[in-house]
């Protein structure tokens, strides 16, 4: 009962609770299922489901529980250790097992108590709610659904982390043992929860994990979570309890106990002597024997005293500390941990397609910065706060502190250990990660964990001291340093760091192996680790000054902290810098001054310009010159001018000629025919109003001239698809800063409270004009004569015609042609090109070895797309290898910008490589996107993503073989039914694709709906189809929708009813097979022939195949007839599969296989 | 010369652990003397730069150094009452690592200088035992090992001989009496025994005021009457010390052995005159200021 009472009046504990408390006011339960909607009416999760419950209960435990109980356990054993009461309580009756089941009872009687008046709230929390009819959805109360969860899920995590920290705490007597148990079991738990490709984890390791997860969330989220069934079902459900769960379960209970035993044991040894720390050197006496030999000396002459300077002294506690801090477990368990979480990081991360990467020293120190910073700060608050609190637990601060050292140094000293130490624990990760690494140079890893990192580290130790200096107390630096870093991790989730914010620089590092390093952000980058490391020394030197070595009389004023020399001028340093970067966010593209601005281009224009009748590109001439940056700005600045050529198609006369121009237009000068007209600038909309309104079908030329300041300010992300750097450019008329965009740009300003359900399509009679989902209703001629700095090659879109000097400046001429293009992007870059046959790879020397395969693969994808869909009307697609400040590739008519995170780093995709796979699938872009651009209507994503997955699926049976389209249609599936939420599903031809699981579904359903048709149609029928559906729509200004589509290829169908039948099934409906085999008859009826009768449920009456599998690998088709096949089988059949070759898209293809023994 | 002037160390509470304390401590062996609570280690911790003062100043051979303790620090010795040590290292490296930190000697010759000082303390058989095993008595030798190191000007010591048996306290004693040769040496001890046997001057302090300072001979000069010494039954104990002063009360084979403030008169049966000690001056000291304080604080 006194442990209990020790615990019960432990902050930390106090903290839990108040943490808990928190989380059962702010989260809905019901947030922690992924299904329903309640956002705008639907079907909503109820909040006291039991599986909203246990999940709940499973990740409160895992983020709330997991840091407090294993370090209340661990106090528990240091605690009497540490105020030298044990020999007293072992010199008492009591027995060692009672002294370590009291101590553990203690803790987990307090634990306990918090996790009680937590299930306790959450349940008085959800009848308030639904008295006072708050937005939680409540169901039936049910008092199993409140009591099971804390007792199955959150009870074992907090026995086995107790257990832990407790059993750590008494083996080791050491602190930072215990705390690196809690900084251990806190990742190594929400790393059970991420969600793993197939064939990263096997089944066995992803079970075992299953066995050992502590909180039980990992089973839920593989055996309850990993398939949406929709709410309805979630609601209703029970928490479905098997075998492997109630195995977890025990384990659990056993690892306590062995590790209590353990504990026991260990404690019993050392109590009662059997166990010696260390045994007396030999030849030692005992000192009264010693006394009797030891000569009296006469005292000598005296030792000169030189008292150390700061840097000595800080050295000399320096090398103290570090052996003190050596000699502890918990430095050792850090370093592994450490050096594991390098190699899962590298093993099991993967890349673009679910594949694995090849992994640079660059990108995996970039990469691994959040956890490389997170497990530091952790290793620096535990190790620094143990450190200084030793003179204090050992009592030598009462020596110590009497002797000649200055004040700094004692600060400093253990500052200066801690760094060293974690200095060599991220050399061994490095080295870790080198060795992990695929080749290339190594200095990346100590450029960035060294020298980037650096500040962040200093700052963070600043940080420690400086609440080692205010609380003078171990515990309550600790929490402060946890608050911290939780309030951190925060803001990170929230995406609310900014540059000013950004100390451990979590998300703002790209790596990129096609430039120079970090090209993107170094000027904030550079203020950033000015700040902090001006920080780092005003924090110190102010911890310095308030450090107690001195006990300071409370009755007499203190100076103020500011006083110390040096302070002032690193804060002044630190504010100076914090400002710059307020200042530099403010002003950026995506800064507040953008926003404001965007935010009143959609107040000022929605209403007034959306869907306003807009005149018709016939004719693009523009100049581009891309300066060189100056020395002082790290993007340059590009000047635009040219012309539009516009023709009046509406049914009436124009007033006004309005185009949105992005807020890093500068400068904007408008003509009208070559004269000068000031328009009128509605925060981005410039509404251009000639004299005369534009008659039908007349031309107008409006001319267009400005700066483009796209690198201007910082941006909070780094993430950007254009930019304009000194090694590369990457800009595009998707966005609105290259060119002006005539009209309204829908998106631009609007918030989450103003986003809205998109309408249904438009009801637009057959034959009339259906806009497209973007860009100019026709295809327009384009001529783009682009200047950039020598040294830059420049690819845009078109066929260069013309390439010359200019004042030392490279200048090239690209021109569409007549088939004219309705979208312009250009890229430049310092390049080596590759040519093939009608296609060219640009791309950085590192990569030439990939460049190679997708140059191959581009040939490949042109030759086959055009035999398929069309001829390709230009005569070179070219791919430009970009730096990876976006992983994306995006396709524009003869170009494709591909980022070399698309793959470039990857090894295997499902099928084929990534880089193929994604080569191929922006390939066909070309055909879907540019050729045919569908109608900006419901179901225009399944017409560009799924026809080019669609495409892709083609090109790997064609090219690599039906193995390698099975597995790529294996991933589009898994895709599909991971992401997939069956309340908010919508049929393929009512797709918004606004939301990410409409997107899987467009790319990832609508790839399979295609085949389905290919299927049903048969091939060539299909192709053929898809070709006379590019042609009567290219040249516009129709626009197909997919119904559209579908009745284009319904007339080339043989079974009209058949086809109907799988058009509604895959591309009206949102309906799943989920396909249940049952072995109805199995058995050998005469020599050497089996009958094998199966049946199967679930096929929604869609053509099926299955087949049968022997011993020596013979196999046997069937196909499904009225739900059953029957087979007269040569050979034993040991196991039965339904369709064996991924012709049928499935909810559970591992269900749909059944083994015979 | 250690000057001391009108110190006055007040805690939250409040409570006065120093009463305006006035003091000069020349060279050589200086004790303090006084009860438990009585402001001793208040007034070491003032001096060595660990407490700052509520008011008043300590002036070092001319220097004031109340708010400017690291003028103290370079040469001090101290040795504290309650102190530990690293557990985890050796003796011989503790002791090194202070060696370090106060930049005794030259660098390369610490080792030698740590060992002869584990030496001096009759600790070099166990300088490689980890300060962990070390016993009660060896810790505090260890500390006294590091308090002499550098041979600091001026060396404070409190209750120093806790924890050591006879024989090395008495070497502490010939030491410390060594070491007071060439500087000022403060011993605060409430043993009056050892300031008797060490201090050629000394002050008491009680309830954080000064009641006494002077040499051992003037303060039992000072007693005023005679000192009686005799053996009592337990049944007369408790009546006798009703009636007069006792200054001392031991057990002398199984009986009591008491001595007596005899102010004027003759003295009680069975009791023999015997010459005034130290103590005795200590005693009469402390009862007539609580004969004093008592009252008031009441």
């Amino acid at each position: 009962m006194r442990e209990a009472q020790f615990q019960f009046a432990s902050p930390l504990l106090w903290a839990l609770a108040a943490a808990a408390a928190f989380a059962t006011m702010a989260v809905n339960p019901a947030a922690m299922v992924p299904t329903g909607q309640a956002a705008v009416g639907g079907v909503a999760p109820f909040a006291n489901a039991p599986l909203a419950l246990a999940q709940a209960m499973a990740l409160s435990g895992l983020i709330f529980y997991t840091f407090p109980a294993t370090l209340l356990g661990g106090q528990a054993a240091l605690r009497d250790d540490e105020a030298g009461v044990g020999p007293l309580l072992h010199a008492t009756p009591l027995r060692t097992r009672e002294y370590v089941a009291g101590k553990l009872a203690g803790v987990l009687l307090a634990l306990g108590a918090v996790a009680f008046g937590h299930a306790l709230l959450i349940a008085c929390w959800h009848l308030a709610s639904a008295w006072l009819g708050a937005r939680l959805v409540i169901g039936p109360i049910s008092l199993v659904a409140y009591a099971l969860p804390p007792l199955l899920f959150l009870g074992p995590g907090i026995a086995l982390c107790a257990v832990v920290g407790f059993a750590l705490g008494e083996r080791t007597r050491s602190p930072l043992a215990v705390y690196a148990a809690a900084s251990v079991l806190f990742p190594l738990g929400v790393a059970g929860l991420v969600p793993r490709p197939p064939g990263v984890l096997d089944g066995w390791v992803d079970g075992f994990f299953v066995l050992v997860d502590p909180w039980g969330a990992r089973w839920l989220s593989r055996t309850v979570f990993a398939v949406d069934r929709g709410a309805a079902w979630f609601n209703d459900a029970a928490i479905p309890f098997d075998l492997a769960f109630w195995v977890s379960r025990a384990v659990m209970a056993a690892g306590c106990a062995v590790i209590v035993v353990a504990a026991m044991r260990h404690c019993e040894r050392v109590v009662r002597g059997r166990e010696t720390s260390r045994p007396a050197p030999a030849g030692a006496m005992a000192p009264t024997e010693a006394a009797a030999v030891v000569r009296r000396q006469p005292l000598g002459p005296p030792a000169t005293i030189r008292p150390p300077g700061a840097l000595e002294a800080s050295l000399v506690l320096a090398r103290a500390e570090l052996a003190q801090l050596v000699r502890q477990p918990g430095a050792w368990i850090f370093a592994a941990f450490l050096c594991l979480l390098v190699l899962e990081h590298a093993g099991a991360t993967r890349g673009v397609l679910d594949s694995p990467v090849r992994w640079t020293a660059g990108l995996l120190a970039t990469s691994l910065v959040p956890t490389v910073t997170a497990m530091g700060a952790l290793f620096l608050l535990f190790s620094l706060s143990d450190a200084l609190d030793r003179g204090s637990r050992t009592r030598a601060v009462a020596v110590v502190h009497a002797t000649a050292v200055p004040t700094s140094a004692l600060l400093l000293g253990p500052l200066l250990a801690s760094h060293v130490a974690l200095a060599g624990l991220l050399a061994g990760g490095a080295l870790v990660a080198l060795a992990s690494s695929t080749g290339g140079a190594a200095w990346p890893l100590p450029f960035v964990w060294g020298l980037l990192l650096a500040p962040s580290s200093a700052a963070w130790g600043a940080a420690v001291l400086l609440a080692w200096a205010f609380t003078h107390d171990r515990a309550k630096t600790i929490g402060i340093g946890l608050g911290l870093l939780a309030l951190t991790a925060a803001a990170h989730l929230q995406d609310r760091l900014e540059w000013w914010s950004n100390w451990p620089l979590w998300g703002v590092l790209r790596w990129s192996e096609s430039g120079p390093a970090l090209d993107m952000a170094r000027e904030p980058l550079l203020l950033n680790r000015v700040l902090f490391t001006a920080l780092a020394v005003a924090l110190t030197i102010i911890a310095i000054g308030r450090f107690p070595r001195r006990e300071a009389d409370r009755l007499r004023a203190r100076p103020g902290m500011l006083r110390a020399p040096g302070s002032r001028m690193a804060l002044s340093l630190a504010f100076l810098a914090g400002g710059l970067l307020v200042h530099g966010v403010a002003r950026s593209t995506d800064g507040s001054a953008a926003r404001t601005r965007d935010a009143d281009y959609w107040r000022l224009n929605v209403a007034a310009w959306s869907g306003a009748p807009l005149a018709t590109i016939e004719r693009l001439d523009a100049r581009i010159d891309l300066h060189a940056p100056s020395a002082g700005r790290v993007h340059g600045t590009v000047r635009v001018s040219g012309r539009y050529r516009l023709r009046n198609e509406s049914p009436a006369a124009l007033g006004a000629l309005p185009f949105t121009l992005g807020p890093a237009a500068r400068s904007v000068r408008w003509t009208l025919d070559g004269a000068s007209i000031a328009a009128e600038d509605r925060a981005g909309l410039f509404v251009l109003r000639p004299a005369m309104p534009l008659p039908v079908d007349a031309t107008v030329e409006a001319g267009f001239d400005y700066d483009l300041y796209l690198g201007d300010g910082y941006r909070r992300g780094v993430e950007a698809v254009e930019f304009v750097l000194p090694s590369s450019v990457q800009l595009d008329t998707l966005g609105r800063h290259l060119l002006p965009v005539p009209g309204f740009v829908a998106g631009v300003g609007e918030s989450a409270e103003r986003r809205h359900e998109p309408a249904p399509g438009p009801s637009v009679p057959p034959g009339q004009a259906r806009a497209p989902i973007q860009g100019n209703p026709r295809p327009f001629r384009t001529r783009l004569e682009i200047t950039a700095p020598s040294g830059l090659s420049v690819v845009a879109t078109g066929e260069k015609t013309a390439e010359f000097e200019r004042d030392g400046r490279g200048v090239t001429v690209w021109e569409s042609g007549p088939q004219g293009v309705r979208f312009v992007s250009l890229a430049a870059g310092r390049w080596t090109p590759r040519y093939g046959d009608g296609v060219a790879v640009y791309h950085h020397p590192s990569l030439a070895h990939t460049a190679a395969e997708v140059l191959e693969t581009l040939t490949s994808a042109r030759r086959r797309y055009s035999e398929w869909f069309g001829a390709y009307p230009w005569s070179r697609l070219r791919l430009a290898v970009m730096p990876d400040h976006a992983t994306r590739a995006r396709s524009f008519p003869t170009l494709i910008h591909f980022s070399e995170g698309m793959g470039l780093f990857s090894g295997d995709g499902p099928g084929a490589p990534a880089a193929t796979i994604v080569a191929v699938h922006e390939a066909a872009h070309q055909w879907w996107g540019h050729l045919l651009t569908p109608a900006a209507a419901p179901g225009a994503d399944v017409l560009l993503e799924g026809l080019a997955h669609y495409s892709t699926l083609l090109w790997l049976e064609a090219e690599r073989g039906p193995e390698s389209r099975q597995a790529f249609a294996r991933h589009l599936e898994e895709q599909y039914v991971s992401r997939r939420r069956v309340d908010l599903e919508r049929p393929l031809v009512a797709l918004a694709a606004g939301t990410d699981h409409e997107r899987s579904s467009a790319e990832n359903r609508g790839a399979w709906a295609f085949w389905m048709l290919d299927r049903q149609l048969g091939r060539e029928r299909l192709l053929a189809g898809l070709r006379e559906l590019i042609e009567r729509y290219r040249g516009g200004p129709h626009h197909p929708t997919l119904e559209d589509a579908l009745a284009l290829l319904r007339v080339r169908a043989h079974d009209a009813a058949a086809f109907d039948h799988v058009a509604d099934f895959w591309f009206r409906g949102t309906e799943l097979p989920e396909l249940e085999l049952e072995v109805v008859r199995s058995g050998a009826f005469a020599p050497g022939r089996h009958d094998l009768v199966v049946a199967v449920a679930g096929a929604a009456g869609l053509e099926l195949t299955l087949a049968a599998f022997g011993a020596a690998g013979e196999r046997s088709d069937m196909p499904l007839q009225a739900g059953v096949a029957r087979w007269n089988l040569p050979f034993a059949p040991l196991r039965v599969v339904a369709d064996p070759d991924l012709q049928l898209l499935q909810l559970h293809r591992s269900r749909a296989a059944v083994e015979l023994h | 010369m250690l000057e001391i002037r009108d110190l006055v160390k007040v805690y939250p509470g409040p409570v006065a652990a120093l009463h305006g304390v006035r003091l000069d401590v020349p060279r050589g062996l200086f004790g303090l003397l006084g009860p438990n609570g009585s402001g001793k280690s208040t007034l070491m911790k003032i001096l060595a730069g660990l407490l700052a003062p509520t008011s008043g100043r300590v002036v070092l051979d001319g220097v004031d150094v109340t708010d400017r303790p690291q003028l103290v620090w370079p040469r001090l010795g101290y040795l504290p009452q309650d102190f530990g040590f690293y557990p985890r290292l050796t003796g011989e490296a503790m002791l090194r690592h202070l060696l370090d930190l106060k930049g005794v000697g030259e660098r390369s010759r610490r080792s030698r200088i740590a060992l002869e000082l584990l030496d001096r303390v009759n600790l070099g058989a166990a300088a490689g035992r980890r300060v962990a095993e070390y016993s009660g008595g060896m810790r505090q030798r260890l500390g006294i090992a590091q308090a002499i190191a550098g041979d600091p000007e001026l060396l404070i010591v409190d209750e120093p001989t806790a924890g050591l048996d006879p024989e090395e306290r008495l070497r502490f004693h010939h030491l410390l009496a060594e070491l007071a040769e060439t500087r000022t040496v403060l011993l605060s001890t409430h043993l009056v025994e050892d300031v008797a046997m060490l201090c050629p001057r000394f002050a008491v302090l009680r309830f954080g005021r000064l009641l006494l300072e002077g040499t051992p001979q003037q303060a039992r000069r000072a007693i005023p009457g005679r000192l009686a010494e005799g053996l009592v039954a337990r049944d007369a104990l408790e009546p006798l010390r009703r009636t007069a002063r006792v200054t001392q009360h031991l057990l002398f084979e199984g009986r009591h052995r008491v001595r007596l403030h005899v102010p004027e008169g003759p003295l009680p049966p069975e009791f023999v005159e015997v010459p005034a000690t130290l103590e005795d001056a200590y005693m009469l000291l402390t009862l007539d200021d609580a004969a004093r304080t008592l009252p008031a604080s009441a």
